[in-house]
């Protein structure tokens, strides 16, 4: 879908977060979670990051995308679990009821800060 | 050093569309986002809708297009108030854009606002604008296999229209297998019939979204 436009916002938040934590160095990981069911692609997320992150604090950064599984609930006989196809009938009882409980979200999970330069000094 | 963030990128657009959706509910307004590929007859709904929905209750209606303001001044010539969003590019309405909209729109006395949303079955979907309803029109000549491609659209919806009936007789276009569809990624969206070019099932579509606004005054 809309990655540069979601990459953008992570930026936004990546930024608010480092500045609410008082960090002032850049940044050299970031990770993401990225649902299943979410919409999001990975090499186009990736991509966009690569685009949109120069002259941030987030330049040059490794972008390190976790992938949820998608999990459901079965309306019919209470199966909770993984799930491939939202579409498919329920594993367990083979009602077509299931109900997407996870794997729709994308969140950016942590950001790894480079460490001070105080060492120098030692 | 880690810093743990945990924080959803949508959530900024989220809190917009909460901000929004008081904006709605402090004038007794209910917001429709109207969901749909191009072409499939989401301005032309609107226009036929107007014909039959009770004058004393005023409607107005944000357009989302990416250029031009061709489908506003549709809206215009009903005589209904309206405001265009252009997104230049940009695939989906967020609540931003609807927030700012909303200064241009004057809300006292209207008592529903339809929001067309970018002709687009993907994005979105995932972009609350602080709606109280959502609506996925469908059209024949589309195909009767949207539901079952585009889930993440269709399993978010509180209605589908079913646009372009009177077409049937020269497609192939298989109702029972869209119905199949819809029980299974949204069994509680209501499905309407319509034709909005010859105006059929337009009443019942008016009676659904009255019983949907008065529902909504007596929360």
């Amino acid at each position: 879908v809309h990655e540069l436009s979601l990459v953008e916002d992570l930026l936004a938040i990546a930024e608010d977060e480092l500045n609410r934590a008082g960090v002032k160095e850049q940044v050299r990981e970031v990770v993401v979670r990225v649902g299943a069911l979410s919409g999001v692609n990975a090499e186009a997320l990736k991509f966009a990051f690569e685009a949109a992150s120069p002259r941030t604090r987030l330049a040059g950064a490794g972008l390190v995308i976790k992938e949820i599984r998608a999990t459901g609930r079965c309306r019919h006989c209470d199966y909770l679990g993984a799930i491939d196809d939202p579409l498919a009938p329920c594993p367990d009882c083979g009602n077509p009821s299931l109900q997407i409980e996870d794997g729709r979200d994308l969140q950016l999970e942590s950001l790894e800060v480079e460490e001070r330069a105080e060492r120098q000094h030692e | 050093m880690r810093v743990v963030v945990a924080r959803d990128i949508l959530k900024a657009n989220d809190q917009l569309a909460r901000a929004n959706r008081r904006r709605f509910d402090d004038v007794g307004v209910t917001a429709v986002n109207v969901l749909g590929s191009p072409g499939c007859g989401k301005t032309s709904l609107i226009e036929a809708f107007h014909q039959s929905w009770p004058k004393r209750l005023e409607f107005g209606v944000i357009e989302g297009d990416l250029a031009t303001s061709r489908d506003a001044e549709r809206i215009e010539r009903l005589g209904a108030p309206v405001v265009q969003i252009n997104t230049e590019g940009g695939c989906h309405l967020d609540a931003g854009m609807v927030s700012k909209a909303l200064e241009q729109l004057d809300l006292e006395g209207l008592r529903m606002v339809f929001i067309e949303n970018v002709g687009n079955l993907v994005c979105p979907a995932a972009y609350q604008l602080g709606e109280h309803f959502r609506v996925a029109v469908l059209s024949l000549p589309e195909g009767d296999d949207k539901v079952a491609k585009y889930p993440s659209m269709f399993s978010r919806v509180d209605l589908v229209v079913l646009n372009k009936i009177d077409l049937a007789p020269y497609l192939a276009f298989d109702e029972g297998r869209v119905k199949e569809d819809l029980a299974r990624v949204s069994p509680e969206a209501a499905l309407v019939r319509v034709s909005a070019r010859d105006g059929t099932g337009v009443e019942r579509l008016v009676e659904y979204l009255l019983s949907v606004v008065e529902a909504d005054t007596k929360e």
